[in-house]
């Protein structure tokens, strides 16, 4: 018999060939020294591999972690569904007995649903690129190189940082905060004394102006053909910006003009001068006192605001309290706890409050409405019980069917998305706070990103991931918990968990917090799970 | 009725035991499988959550380091399909014949120094999942071809060929990483 082939031989020294051939295989091997050699040599590898692969068990560095048992995990399951709920009511009671109970009603505004504030500066921003398209163009091609490099880094050092998750975080925001400062055209960078522009200077470009460790009040009396971003303790615009202004301080008081819009955030924001456009204000207080006239709309949102100038379009304001002295071109919107319409006030158009009680509403003699005069009240009124509707729960049968549809391409598509490792309390406020970093960063990120850098295809890019997040999220935990309950995984453990979650967040009182919470750990614990997906490799020493 | 006794007593295993005693062989399987430490981990837990769930399946007739080293295979392996969109990771590529090529380099020795064990283990690392799974279950495993072969769902001479080629590039690598020490 020819020799066998060395394959042969190796499957022979394993002892799985085939019975008839394996015989034949010993025989040739009785007159063969050289196969007898070889299937001698297979066999001791064998035996080496064996015993190679399997010394890792000998080895004592491993720490054997606490079994979560099943049991315990429908427990944990538990202990997640009383924590959020306890914290929900936590939440509604701490705030019910420190403002008093009527006074959550108040705070009504705080709620993303009224959140003009936020819509104004989303519409501000397209306006603004619009307006700015070649700049735009430019812009949005440096960002992203910017950014590819920004991820390129990031995902650098997520493989150094491996496990610092929140350090990735702070990572994130810091590269975001740098793209921001990108110049999309000619930026002149000033600092500290140098920031103040004396009324003699003219500047043809944009300027960021910032305080140093001396200096930290920064006055702009010259004229500034570009636009303006500028950081202080006290902010004094008393010249001629021709573009937008963005100021952050303390105190901003703008005395000048500005050609563009104003979008201040300060303690104190007072405008006594002339703005081309809008005035964006998110200040505790903001005055716009009697010579202040504002060209486009006027959108505050703070504890208080006075508003004695004059705005050619609408007003839109939310916040504890506005107090209207003067005169608004077209509509006012306010939503919070108190709004007084002075003698002196002028509506162009019609008034909208909602506020808590009807005498929140104060409308002195005088005061003249052109249009209708509508308040809408909080929920202090008993307005209809949803739950007496059947559209409502119509609706959440919707809601049911439409989560889960999504959930299972989903599930489908990225079956890693699976929590599988979230047993412990100390997980899950983990996953809360990085859910709260990336609930709270991205839209700050993405507002800087579309009015600053003009990077507006990418922050609109951003908030639709983060919008898609946000909706996801609550399936992953519906889908946790789903599984978790009936301790399967399939279609019907999911739809489990959807009805769950769904019915909490429909819960009278807390709902609306559940449903909070639940984003928040959701969106950390997707976080957490895409990390570790990502993470995989580069397997040390075992 | 021996089964049905048996089907009984599963119930009462104490798994806080069963877990402690085991805990480490599986996780290391799974560190071969997944070549991730923290996948590995995670594999391990969920592992002994679903040993849990299906005691009763448990055949006292096998050891139960078998069982649980075969339920952990079949996690492992099907979270190394759901990875790869190709859920075909074990099939036999074209033009990949059953009877490869007889010059490969030969047999490391048995008495590849005690000390290189680390070097074997790294090496079976960097191989892919395509030959490192099935080198896992032969060796680490010590399981026959038959049983590999239900595991991974292909045939039993692929397995051959799979186990075969596998140590020809574990046998590279080591080469590559050291001087050779061979038999012959």
């Amino acid at each position: 018999m020819m020799c066998p082939t060395e394959f042969t031989c190796a499957v022979f020294a394993e002892g799985e060939l085939p019975e008839a051939e394996a015989r034949e295989v010993a025989r040739h091997l009785e007159n063969c020294g050289k196969c007898g050699r070889l299937v001698s040599a297979f066999r001791g590898e064998s035996r080496m591999l064996v015993q190679h692969l399997q010394d890792i068990d000998l080895e004592e560095s491993v720490v054997v972690p606490e079994f979560a048992s099943s049991s315990s995990q429908s427990l944990s399951v538990v202990g997640f569904a009383l924590g959020v709920i306890g914290l929900a009511l936590a939440f509604r009671l701490s705030t019910s007995i420190l403002f008093g109970l009527r006074l959550p009603v108040e705070l009504e505004w705080l709620n993303p649903r009224e959140w003009v504030l936020g819509l104004g500066v989303a519409v501000n921003a397209a306006i603004y690129a619009i307006q700015n398209a070649d700049a735009v163009v430019a812009g949005a091609v440096q960002t992203t190189v910017l950014l590819t490099l920004g991820t390129a880094a990031l995902i650098g050092t997520a493989r150094v940082l491996r496990r610092s998750m929140t350090a990735n975080s702070i990572l994130a925001a810091t590269v975001a905060i740098g793209l921001t400062s990108s110049p999309s055209h000619a930026i002149d960078l000033r600092r500290g004394a140098a920031a103040s522009i004396p009324a003699t200077e003219t500047i043809d470009d944009s300027v960021v102006a910032r305080p140093d460790g001396k200096i930290k009040n920064i006055d702009v009396a010259g004229t500034i053909k570009g636009d303006l971003i500028v950081f202080g303790d006290v902010v004094i615009i008393s010249g001629t910006v021709d573009g937008d202004v963005i100021a952050f301080a303390r105190r901003v008081e703008v005395s000048g003009t500005v050609g563009g819009s104003l979008y201040g955030a300060a303690a104190i924001l007072n405008v006594s001068g002339r703005v081309g456009r809008n005035m964006l204000g998110a200040a505790s207080n903001v005055n716009l006192s009697q010579s202040a006239n504002i060209g486009g709309n006027t959108i505050t949102a703070g504890a208080e605001s006075v508003i004695e100038g004059k705005t050619q379009r609408d007003l839109v304001s939310a916040g504890g309290m506005l107090d209207l002295r003067g005169e608004i071109g077209r509509n006012v919107h306010f939503a919070g706890g108190q709004l007084a319409l002075g003698g002196s006030s002028r509506v162009g158009g019609n008034l909208g409050a909602r506020v808590g009680k009807e005498e929140n509403v104060k409308i002195a003699e005088g005061a003249v409405i052109a249009g209708k005069k509508n308040v809408t009240l909080n929920l202090a009124t008993p307005r209809p019980s949803r739950y007496l509707s059947v559209s409502y729960y119509v609706w959440q049968i919707v809601r049911v069917v439409a989560a889960f549809v999504t959930g299972l391409i989903l599930f489908k598509l990225f079956p890693a998305l699976v929590l599988t490792r979230v047993h412990s309390g100390m997980d899950w406020l983990k996953a809360g706070g990085i859910g709260f970093i990336a609930l709270v960063t991205i839209p700050v990120a993405f507002i800087i990103l579309a009015v600053t850098i003009i990077g507006l295809p990418i922050a609109l890019l951003s908030l639709a991931l983060w919008a898609a997040g946000i909706y996801l999220s609550k399936i992953v935990v519906a889908e946790f918990l789903g599984r978790s309950i009936l301790k399967t995984r399939s279609a019907i453990s999911l739809l489990a968990g959807l009805i769950l979650v769904v019915v909490a967040v429909n819960l009278p009182w807390i709902g609306g917090l559940i449903n909070f919470l639940l984003i928040l750990l959701g969106l950390g614990a997707l976080a957490v799970s895409i990390y570790r997906t990502r993470s995989q490799e580069g397997f040390a020493e075992v | 009725m021996v089964e049905a006794v048996a089907a009984q007593k599963p119930v009462g295993l104490d798994f806080e035991l069963i877990y402690n005693t085991h805990y480490r062989r599986v996780l290391n399987l799974c560190r071969y499988l997944l070549n991730s430490p923290d996948k590995a981990e995670d594999a391990a837990h969920e592992v002994f959550l679903r040993a849990q769930a299906k005691q009763a399946s448990y055949n006292h007739a096998f050891p139960l380091s078998t069982w649980l080293l075969k339920i952990a295979s079949n996690y492992c392996i099907d979270l190394l399909r759901r990875k790869t969109a190709e859920h075909r990771i074990f099939d036999s590529d074209a033009g990949e014949s059953y009877e490869p090529p007889a010059q490969g380099a030969s047999p490391l020795g048995e008495v590849l120094a005690a000390e290189r064990g680390n070097d074997v283990r790294r090496a079976l690392r960097s191989l892919t999942e395509k030959y490192r799974v099935p080198l896992v279950l032969a060796y680490y495993n010590e399981l026959s071809y038959e049983e590999i072969s239900d595991i991974l769902g292909v045939e039993r001479t692929q397995v051959a060929v799979l186990i075969f080629r596998g140590k020809e590039h574990l046998r590279q690598r080591l080469g590559e990483s050291q001087g050779k020490e061979r038999l012959r």
